[in-house]
């Protein structure tokens, strides 16, 4: 134990590790919907401008908006120590931080191997019916085909998810 | 003792906290109930005169008992230190365990002593000194109140005498007193158990804890602080080099190789004991208990978050930053919380959402719920449980007793809601499919948390399955691996269908497991992350097998380290011994079979994870991913009739007979029973 005068200002987030225990993509970093022209200066904008329409503050707000008890997702992770743990997701961000965190830093030998584990198909129609972001959705249903192994789908997921939250103005 | 009885250090210490009284008793009598579980339970038979008090009354009896493998090389399985007790956290309260890994076991024999017996109330706050054979009641009025890191400190300073970290200084001031470097191994509570919250536990460094049981409140309510173990005495090993050997093939056979770097596989599998630490550039570097190879936790170059690890690692993780998830950790370690029984924010934040939690609401509380996902609102929760601050009062009760208060239990147990499948403990694994840990639980006081056939078969598996690859051992061949290396010799004991898992080879695999856990695991201490040691991919490219060391190598290990050759067989029936004891010590407070029934979500709401095991299906082993599952009731009802058959209880009751425990050497326990018109006919 080290004296809290002694703590390091702050953890750098580190570039997602090599080997099979690392799921997902690293988020993009923070930038703001409002950035014109900063497609080509903000990682994954320009990507993720291909791929979804550039969304409105309005349309922006009401993806991220902080959801009702009924509205929830219901998501579950599961590590080897702990065991499963179902997790309750209110906001499209929630389920971007669930899906994307990826324990980077991997800061736990028995918690550094994370599963997520999602209904790929509900949570599709979540982000459509619920969360109301219908290009994402669609995109999702694009991306992951029913018969694709899970983790092949999930890593779309958060491919794809990474790329909308850059435009949403990110995560961190 | 006239001759050194091998892996043991000689003496058990009695504490009198009630008269600031110790005696010092002769560890042989108590040398065949091995040490850890087995011994600590008979400790706790002999010294609790009435078994059915109140966790908190000065009359229970908290046990800690160390094991012959402590602070020897065995590897990972030389630091668990066993407590027992009655416990506060299992709704209802009974006679439970917990462990704890670190330093403090090996440190405790090496200050002279195989276990520590903790009776009756001080007047006042103390703490106790154990200096070699030295043993010091000391005031602990200025360090009541202090988190869990500044009592260490402080204790350390004192015992140190001030001598900077790593310095040599004298133990006492005899010229033969001894002399160390190493700081003292302190347990302690922090504000948690000095509050008596039934969700605290007790710590060692920075995230050793007794889990699962609320022996923090025990030690809060006996106003004891802490106790500090430092010595400088050796620890017999009866073959010290075949001990060396051992480790060195456990190592090379079915370890892992630090150059080769992250061998790639299934998340946490089996090979994670063959798994190279994370040696990509991160902020932390590994650190474990003493003896270990495996060294599952952590170290922070900040400090904060070090010993991070398990359950209470991942405790919050949802604002997405690290920096908060080691702030929480470490947090929870200095209250002495237990994170897995304060396993409720989400559970909380539902019932905000819900509109029944909050301002003026139903359950009428002023948490932040609009910062929840921040840190600030665990910080707030975490002190409002330490300290029974406002809905805190209720939540240190546990999240069990806190919903029953609020008349949520039934429902939100029902829908799974509040997914608490036996005794008031979290949901582990799936308790609708994997049974081994779910009749486990059951059948015992608290979740079992042994990892040794979930390792094996769902971590081996579960990635395979995800990505639609081949699982690196095929379905048929696991279930008879573990067949092979249980000494069940029935595949069926590991067919986790909806069939096999009411079957009798079901029954004898959950008699197997108890006694298994018992002994190996709680009572010699070996870990259950590495232990039972069942699939192994380390030698697999040489052997062409998988098997792991289990059970090869528990026995050369108790031989080379105590002398005496103990069969696999006779260690099993050790461990079923000191399992019925328990169970005897359970019928004396009241328990019966209509309490081992889990809550309704269990039996009526279906699994929708995918949760890979092996089963046996039209002919044909498979792994399933068990969705759409429930227990049946009655099936289980028929399954439970049979295992107490199995195991020597009565039937309608499930209390041992006294044929069961007069075979088992147990017969002081059936007249007890009987005398209290509680042994099974």
């Amino acid at each position: 134990m080290i004296a809290e005068e002694e703590r390091a200002e702050g953890l750098p987030l580190r570039e997602e590790a090599e080997g099979a225990a690392s799921e997902g993509a690293a988020p993009a970093e923070n930038v703001t919907v409002d950035d014109a022209g900063a497609e080509d200066e903000v990682p994954g904008m320009a990507e993720a401008c291909r791929r979804f329409p550039t969304p409105t503050e309005e349309e922006a707000a009401h993806a991220l908006r902080e959801l009702s008890w009924g509205e929830q997702f219901v998501a579950s992770r599961m590590f080897p120590s702990k065991g499963g743990t179902d997790l309750y997701l209110y906001s499209l961000r929630s389920a971007a931080l669930f899906l994307l965190d990826g324990d980077r830093a991997h800061i736990g030998k028995g918690s550094d191997q994370e599963i997520k584990l999602i209904d790929v198909d509900g949570f599709v129609s979540w982000v459509r019916d619920v969360v109301g972001d219908g290009p994402l959705a669609d995109a999702m249903d694009e991306d992951c085909p029913p018969d694709d192994p899970y983790h092949d789908r999930l890593q779309a997921v958060q491919r794809l998810i990474d790329l909308r939250m850059v435009q949403y103005g990110g995560l961190w | 003792m006239s001759e050194p009885k091998y892996g043991y250090a000689g003496k058990i210490l009695i504490v009198d906290l009630t008269a600031q009284k110790t005696e010092t008793i002769d560890t042989d009598p108590y040398i065949e109930w091995v040490g850890g579980h087995g011994m600590a339970s008979k400790l706790f038979w002999d010294y609790c005169e009435d078994k059915t008090v109140e966790s908190t009354d000065p009359k229970n009896v908290i046990v800690c008992a160390t094991t012959p493998f402590s602070g020897a090389i065995v590897p990972a399985a030389s630091a668990r230190c066993e407590f027992t007790g009655i416990g506060p956290f299992s709704v209802p309260e009974w006679y439970n365990r917990s462990s704890m890994g670190g330093r403090l076991a090996g440190m405790m024999k090496e200050a002279g002593y195989d276990a520590v017996v903790i009776m009756g109330k001080a007047a006042s706050p103390v703490w106790i000194n154990v200096v070699n054979d030295r043993v010091e009641f000391n005031d602990a009025t200025d360090l009541w109140g202090l988190d869990t890191f500044e009592t260490q400190e402080r204790i350390w300073d004192e015992v140190t005498h001030g001598t900077p970290e790593g310095s040599w200084y004298e133990l006492s001031g005899s010229r033969d007193g001894g002399r160390t470097t190493q700081r003292p191994s302190v347990m302690c509570i922090g504000p948690a158990g000095e509050n008596l919250a039934r969700v605290s536990c007790v710590v060692h460094d920075a995230g050793h804890v007794t889990g699962q049981s609320g022996f923090g409140a025990v030690f809060g309510s006996k106003n004891l602080k802490a106790m500090s173990f430092i010595g400088s005495k050796s620890i017999p090993i009866a073959d010290p080099a075949a001990l060396v050997r051992l480790r060195m093939e456990v190592q090379e056979k079915f370890g892992y190789n630090i150059d080769e770097g992250k061998v790639p596989g299934a998340p946490g599998s089996p090979g994670a004991a063959s798994t190279v630490l994370d040696t990509s550039p991160t902020v932390a570097r590994a650190e474990g208990c003493r003896g270990c190879f495996k060294n599952c936790r952590n170290l922070f170059p900040g400090g904060v978050g070090n010993e991070l690890t398990c359950s209470a690692g991942t405790y919050f993780t949802g604002s997405g930053k690290i920096d908060d998830t080691l702030e929480v950790y470490s947090l929870l370690s200095k209250y002495g919380l237990n994170g897995y029984e304060v396993d409720m924010p989400v559970y909380l934040n539902n019932l905000y959402k819900m509109g029944v939690m909050g301002k003026g609401k139903e359950i009428d509380t002023d948490l932040p719920f609009e910062k929840f996902n921040t840190v600030e609102f665990m910080e707030d929760l975490l002190h409002r449980i330490a300290y029974r601050e406002e809905i805190g009062d209720d939540l240190a009760e546990g999240i069990a007793r806190a919903a029953q208060k609020w008349g949520r239990w039934d429902e939100d147990t029902s829908s799974g809601l509040l997914a608490r499948p036996n005794w008031g403990y979290c949901e582990h694994n799936e308790p609708r499919a994997e049974v081994e840990w779910s009749y486990g639980s059951i059948f015992s006081e608290r979740d079992i948390n042994e990892h040794g056939v979930h390792n094996a078969v769902y971590n081996t598996s579960i990635m395979a399955v995800l990505t639609g690859a081949e699982p690196p051992v095929a379905a048929e061949d696991m279930a008879k691996q573990l067949a092979d290396q249980s000494g069940l010799d029935d595949p069926e004991c590991f067919n986790w269908s909806e069939e096999g898992i009411y079957s009798d080879a079901r029954v004898r695999e959950i008699h197997w497991n108890r006694a298994y856990g018992r002994f190996w695991l709680q009572s010699l201490g070996m870990c259950d992350w590495v232990w039972p040691n069942f699939v192994s991919r380390k030698h697999t490219l040489e052997t062409g097998s998988t098997y792991g060391a289990t059970p090869e190598y528990e026995v050369k290990f108790f031989k080379a380290v105590t002398g005496r050759d103990l069969s696999y067989e006779e260690s099993i029936q050790l461990g079923h011994k000191f399992w019925v004891l328990d169970r005897a010590i359970w019928a004396l407070e009241g328990r019966h079979r209509e309490q081992e029934v889990f809550t309704n979500y269990v039996y009526d709401v279906k699994t929708t994870k995918p949760f890979p095991l092996v089963v046996h299906e039209d002919g044909k082993w498979s792994y399933s991913l068990c969705q759409g599952r429930t227990l049946d009731r009655d099936k289980f009802e028929d399954f439970k009739s049979r295992f107490y058959v199995h195991e020597g209880f009565e039937e309608s009751t499930g209390r041992p007979t006294r044929g069961c425990l007069e075979t088992l050497g147990l017969g002081f326990a059936a007249d007890a029973l009987e005398a209290a018109g509680k042994l099974g006919a």
